[in-house]
């Protein structure tokens, strides 16, 4: 049997999900049902990671991105004219992987998770917005965000950020050799 | 949508545009004000549709906008960039 091998791809017709389970029936149905919405009508940027062994291509993991508008809470009235309120950004929303990868020594989930902040430091490039913002969903996947670079927003969701600049500084290093 | 229509929206344009939008209108079988309607409200919808705010508190947002330009220092990254590298394009 030969070695699988896996690649991005946008997402579009005729991809296989059969069997998708990332253990999340929320992120589950989001791909089953609104992924190719959201990817038709422009809402969120949508991309699948395939697995393509000797039974054929099939998606097992995908992420989400769109543009954020990250606004500075607690403005005093009579401050919001002299300072800066808020500024363009780049939300993942969305990041799961089928559970056959899970607790791999090939760290699946980071891996993926590099390829969405490569992509967001692409579209930043392209289209602006200085910050990376990570919806985590649930509480658990705090702790997962928190230990690849993002930190808290402070606000009341579960929100966490960083900055293009650092993930630029160490990931484009990195790709460059 | 039946609502009641009591606002006027008006724009200029170009006599090509013009022309395109009367030939488009045509081929649909619509007024032209109808299908610059629809059109302008798929596009609105769509437009806030993509909205999406991030509210920050005010100490993280007035530190992260001092040096909005310069890399934090970060092992978790420098990790990150560690992992193999197994995904394709």
């Amino acid at each position: 049997m030969s070695t699988p091998s896996y690649r991005l791809a946008p997402f579009g017709p005729g991809l296989d999900l059969t069997g998708f389970d990332c253990g999340e029936e929320a992120y589950n149905a989001w791909l089953f049902n609104a992924a190719a919405q959201a990817h038709k009508t422009g809402s969120a940027h949508v991309s699948v990671l395939e697995r393509d062994d000797s039974g054929g291509e099939r998606v097992v993991g995908y992420f989400a991105v769109c543009p954020t508008l990250v606004v500075r809470d607690q403005m005093p009235k009579p401050m919001q004219r002299r300072m800066l309120r808020s500024t363009p950004g780049w939300l993942l929303a969305k990041l799961a992987v089928d559970n056959s990868l899970r607790s791999q020594p090939e760290q699946w989930g980071r891996q993926l998770l590099r390829e969405a902040l490569l992509a967001i430091i692409a579209a930043a490039e392209r289209g602006g917005g200085a910050v990376i913002v990570v919806d985590a969903g649930n509480a658990g996947l705090v702790p997962f965000y928190e230990r690849n670079g993002f930190t808290s927003t402070g606000g009341t969701d579960l929100r966490l950020f960083m900055k293009v600049a650092t993930a630029r500084a160490y990931l484009l290093q990195n790709d460059l050799g | 949508m039946t609502a009641t229509k009591t606002r006027r929206l008006e724009a200029r344009t170009d006599e090509q545009t013009e022309q395109l939008v009367a030939d488009a209108s045509a081929l649909l079988h619509m007024s032209k004000t109808a299908f610059i309607e629809e059109a302008v409200r798929t596009a609105a919808r769509k437009v806030v549709a993509r909205a999406d705010v991030t509210i920050m508190s005010a100490d993280v947002f007035d530190s992260m906008m001092r040096a909005i330009d310069e890399p934090d220092h970060s092992p978790a990254l420098a990790d990150l960039a560690r992992v193999p590298h197994l995904i394709g394009r």
